[in-house]
């Protein structure tokens, strides 16, 4: 129950909106990780869904492609969902992805293949 | 997700014949039978933020009401895909913190029907059951203790008799029958005959099928007292007034430690906190 909280963020066009976070202990969260490309591209898609798959062997992975970005985040928000990584049309050019925190909503730039190894530490026991 | 009370400090047993005290500090029970009063009070204030968690649960998928196509089945909630995850999730944070990860703690897994003669020797055919009344009124009916209960909330003081009480749902005082015990034991029957020889419970609690595994799980795992025995699983309670969301449904999932120790030595262990800090990561 102490869970369930909400806050305000802001959205696409830069107004505060409520958000629904589910602050569940990373142990419990059911899903650990989302990765969520920034929209369906021929391009884009192989990438994310491969991220996606490399990191289904040790966690549970949320894949979702569907609608704006800002609404991916919020689904994610409501249920918990630790971290999400958006694959974005940069990750062509850098081979590195965003990942955003979801209490405190940061984002760090992290390249594709040291995912695991920055999740790894973060998500220990989970 | 259920709501997970650490039953209080009372709950000494002797097993019958045994010289072991049994201590039940981390028995952790679902049911209002075994939550502290402070609890439900609890429940009440929370109850607006409550119905939010709820329609969420239900939005997203963490649970739905059971058998809902065929109409539904009264207080049963099935856990949707990330409803299992969660509780998967709790469950093994549990396990990990209450049994593999002390040295002086061994895990089990019983049978949810046990020999009727195990529920008959623990007490529960004869005691475990509940006061049933009903508003000869609206028909409606109640627990005549949880009514009391709610009396002295409201009033301060006990009511003498049920027929100073209103019932709750048409306001009638005075209506309500004599309480008759109802048992709280769900009962089946085992082979092709349906009469007394076949006549089996589900188990109300896991406790039982630890105590009669006792023996074999302390020479088998070479472990003598102070030790404690872990289970997590279904039982089954005929509730007469189940349902507030998942809390008191008739089937849950339990999630029980019992701890052996020497005679005389329980309040050191409770002072020792046995206990590790569950409850800081339970939702």
């Amino acid at each position: 129950m102490d869970a369930y909280s909400e806050d305000e963020a802001p959205n696409s066009k830069g107004e505060m909106e409520k958000r629904v976070v589910l602050r569940l202990d990373y142990r419990l969260a059911p899903v650990k990780v989302a990765v969520l490309p920034l929209s369906r591209n021929a391009d884009l898609s192989p990438k994310a869904r491969d991220l996606a798959a490399a990191l289904r062997k040790n966690w549970s992975v949320d894949f979702d492609d569907a609608g704006a970005i800002g609404r991916r985040y919020r689904r994610q928000d409501e249920i918990g969902t630790p971290y999400a990584i958006t694959v974005d049309f940069d990750t062509l050019n850098d081979n590195a992805v965003t990942i955003r925190e979801r209490d405190s909503m940061k984002q760090e730039r992290i390249s594709i293949d040291q995912v695991e190894a920055w999740l790894a530490p973060r998500l220990l026991g989970c | 997700m259920r709501i997970i009370f650490i039953k209080g400090v009372k709950g000494f047993k002797r097993v019958s014949g045994g010289k072991i005290w049994i201590l039940r500090p981390a028995s952790f029970v679902n049911c209002d039978r075994c939550a502290p009063p402070a609890a439900s009070r609890m429940e009440i204030t929370m109850a607006d933020r409550l119905e939010v968690i709820v329609s969420l649960a239900k939005r997203r998928g963490f649970v739905y009401p059971s058998s809902e196509i065929y109409g539904g089945l009264r207080a049963s909630w099935d856990y949707g895909p990330l409803g299992v995850e969660l509780k998967n999730n709790v469950k093994r944070q549990w396990w990990k913190s209450m049994v593999t990860g002390r040295e002086d703690v061994v895990g089990l897994d019983s049978c949810v029907i046990l020999a009727k003669e195990v529920w008959e020797a623990s007490g529960h055919v004869e005691t475990f059951s509940d006061p049933l009344t009903e508003c000869t009124e609206c028909h409606k009916r109640y627990r005549a203790d949880h009514l009391e209960e709610a009396y002295e909330a409201k009033h301060g003081k006990k009511p003498t008799s049920l027929s100073e009480i209103n019932c709750p749902h048409c306001g009638n005082k005075g209506k309500f029958t004599v309480p008759k015990q109802f048992s709280g034991l769900l009962k089946t029957y085992l082979g092709p005959v349906e009469d007394e020889s076949g006549l089996a419970y589900l188990r109300p609690e896991t406790a039982q099928g630890i105590f009669i595994n006792f023996d074999n799980v302390a020479t088998t795992s070479r472990k003598k007292p102070p030790f404690g025995i872990g289970q997590i699983g279904k039982s089954f309670r005929n509730e007469i007034t189940p349902g507030n969301f998942i809390f008191r449904t008739r089937e849950f999932e339990q999630m029980e430690m019992e701890f052996f120790v020497a005679p005389g030595s329980d309040e050191e262990w409770h002072k020792n906190g046995l206990i590790p800090d569950l409850l800081g990561m339970l939702i």
